[in-house]
C-alpha cells in the first residue's frame, strides 16, 4: 500500500489541474462545476463614456389593488438569481416567466396577484453629481385571473 | 526525477508543528459553523418551491441520480443533513472523532454550498475555502488543541507534536488561493488588455453594486474617477503578483494581510461578501508560518501538555 503522501499529492495535482477544464470549457456565468470554477468575474471592461447603470425590481398588483414588492424568498429563488432567473426573461418579454412566477406568488396567497411590473431606475454620474431618470415598467398580466 | 520529487516533498511535507493546523482548524470550523452555516429555511424553500434544478453542481446532481428527490430536498430530509452537518461540526471544532468529523463536515458543507448554487445562482466566496476544509480531515488536525489529544494523553500515549502531513493543508490553501486571484486578474487582461484599469470599467462595476445594494461609500467612490484609476490599478497589482507569497515567503504576511484589507474595501465599497476570503488569507497570516502561531495558542497547548519533556521542542525552519 502507497503511503499517505503519494495519495495527497495525488489529490494536490488533480485538483489543480481540474482548475483548467472551466478555462478550456467555458460555461459562462451558469457554472455548474462547483468548486472547481472559473475566474473570469468582472472581466469585462468598459470604454472611456458614459457611467451608468439601471436599478431593476419586480413588484406585484394584487387583485385587491395592494402593491407589493416581490423578493427572491416569494420568487423561490436565490436572491441574486433574481436577475437571471426572472427580471431580464422578463425585460426580454418571456411571458413563459411570468407564467411561472405568477403561479409562485399565488401558491398560498387568498389575494392572488394579477400584475407583475418590472419598474426601471436609470442612473448615470455626471459633472454636477448622480442623475436619477425612470423609464415606464413592463407590465404582466395574469391570464389565469378572473377579470375584475 | 528524484530531485524534483524531494523539492515536491520539501514543499508540500516538511516536518512541522502539528499546533497551527490545529489553530487553523478551530478557526475554520467555528467560522463555518457560527458564520458561513446554511440558512436551514432559505434552502427548504428552494427545494420546495422549485420542481428541478435549473444548474445543479456535481454534487447534487449525484445525489439526485442516487436517491429519489424527497430523500433528501425536502424539509425532512433538508433538516437531516442540517443537524448530521451541526453535530459534525461541533465536534469537529472540539477534536472529537477530528477527522471522521472534520471529512463530514466539510462534505455537507459542501452539499449545502452546491445546493444553494444549483439554481441559478453561482458564486466564488466559497471555493477555495471549501478546498482548504476537505483538505484538513486528511492531515492531523486534531494532534493538538483537541479531546482527541487528551484522550490519548489520558491512554499513556505521547502527544503528536510534529508531523509531516501537518503543513499541507495549509500549503494547499495558499496555493488555491494564488490560483484563483492569478486566474481572476489575468482573465480581466485577457479580456480587455489594459482597458480594464482606465478608470471607466471600475466607475461602472462600482455604480452598478452599490446602488444595487445601496452603499453610499460606493457612490462617493464611483464619482471619482481618478480615484478609481488608482484602486483598479491597485486590484489588478494584487491579483496578478499575489503568487510572489509563494516565492517570498518573507514578504507573504504583509501580502495575506494586503488580502483581508483588499476584500474589507471590496465590501464597504461595492458590497461584495468576500468573506470566507478575508478568513482564508487570515488564516494563512497566522498559522502558515509555524513560527508566528498566536501567542494564545502556545500558552494553551503548553498547559494542556503540562510539564515535562514531552513538551515541544524548537521546530525545524
Amino acid at each position: 500500500m502507497r503511503e499517505p503522501k503519494t495519495w495527497i499529492s495525488v489529490a494536490i495535482l488533480t485538483v489543480i489541474a481540474l482548475h483548467a477544464l472551466p478555462i478550456l470549457s467555458y460555461q459562462g456565468y451558469r457554472q455548474t462545476r462547483w468548486p472547481i470554477l472559473a475566474w473570469a468575474m468582472y472581466a469585462k471592461s468598459y470604454p472611456a463614456g458614459p457611467v451608468q447603470t439601471d436599478r431593476r425590481r419586480l413588484v406585484g398588483v394584487t387583485a385587491g389593488g395592494e402593491r407589493i414588492p416581490i423578493n427572491s424568498v416569494m420568487a423561490g429563488v436565490p436572491q441574486a438569481a433574481m436577475g437571471k432567473a426572472f427580471i431580464r426573461p422578463l425585460m426580454q418579454g418571456d411571458s413563459a416567466a411570468a407564467k411561472v412566477l405568477f403561479g409562485r406568488l399565488n401558491r398560498d396567497r387568498t389575494d392572488p396577484v394579477t400584475e407583475i411590473q418590472v419598474e426601471v431606475e436609470l442612473f448615470e454620474v455626471t459633472d454636477t453629481g448622480l442623475v436619477t431618470r425612470k423609464v415606464s415598467p413592463v407590465t404582466y398580466h395574469d391570464a389565469s385571473a378572473p377579470t375584475r | 526525477m528524484n530531485r524534483w520529487i524531494a523539492r515536491w516533498n520539501a514543499f508540500w511535507f516538511p516536518l512541522t508543528s502539528t499546533l497551527p493546523l490545529a489553530g487553523a482548524r478551530i478557526v475554520t470550523v467555528a467560522a463555518q459553523l457560527f458564520w458561513f452555516g446554511p440558512n436551514l429555511a432559505t434552502h427548504i424553500n428552494l427545494a420546495t418551491q422549485n420542481s428541478h434544478f435549473s444548474d445543479p453542481q456535481p454534487m447534487i446532481r449525484l445525489i439526485d441520480h442516487l436517491f429519489p428527490r424527497h430523500v433528501f430536498f425536502s424539509a425532512g430530509g433538508l433538516t437531516t443533513v442540517w443537524w448530521v452537518t451541526t453535530i459534525a461540526g461541533v465536534l469537529a471544532l472540539i477534536g472529537l472523532r477530528t477527522r471522521t468529523a472534520l471529512f463530514v463536515f466539510a462534505l455537507a458543507s459542501w452539499f449545502w454550498v452546491s445546493h444553494g448554487y444549483s439554481y441559478a445562482d453561482v458564486h466564488h466566496r466559497e471555493a477555495p475555502y471549501a478546498l482548504f476544509m476537505m483538505a484538513l480531515p486528511f492531515a492531523p488536525s486534531g494532534a493538538r488543541l483537541s479531546v482527541d489529544a487528551l484522550l490519548r494523553r489520558r491512554r499513556g500515549l505521547p502527544p503528536v507534536l510534529s508531523s509531516d502531513l501537518a503543513l499541507w493543508p495549509l500549503r494547499f490553501g495558499h496555493v488555491v488561493l494564488t490560483m484563483t486571484y492569478f486566474s481572476t486578474g489575468a482573465t480581466k487582461l485577457l479580456a480587455g488588455g489594459f482597458r480594464w484599469m482606465n478608470g471607466y470599467t471600475l466607475q461602472n462595476y462600482v455604480l452598478s453594486d452599490a446602488i444595487d445594494r445601496h452603499i453610499p461609500l460606493g457612490l462617493w467612490v464611483a464619482q471619482h474617477y481618478w480615484l478609481c484609476v488608482a484602486l483598479s490599478v491597485g486590484t489588478i497589482v494584487f491579483e496578478l503578483f499575489y503568487f510572489v507569497s509563494l516565492l517570498l515567503p518573507r514578504v507573504a504576511p504583509l501580502i495575506f494581510l494586503g488580502g483581508v484589507f483588499f476584500h474589507i474595501g471590496l465590501y464597504y465599497v461595492a458590497g461584495h461578501p468576500f468573506y470566507q476570503f478575508i478568513l482564508l488569507n487570515l488564516i494563512m497570516f497566522l498559522f502558515l508560518d509555524p513560527d508566528r502561531i498566536p501567542g494564545l495558542l502556545h500558552r494553551i497547548d503548553a498547559a494542556r501538555l503540562g510539564p515535562g519533556p514531552e513538551r515541544e521542542a524548537p521546530q525545524p525552519g
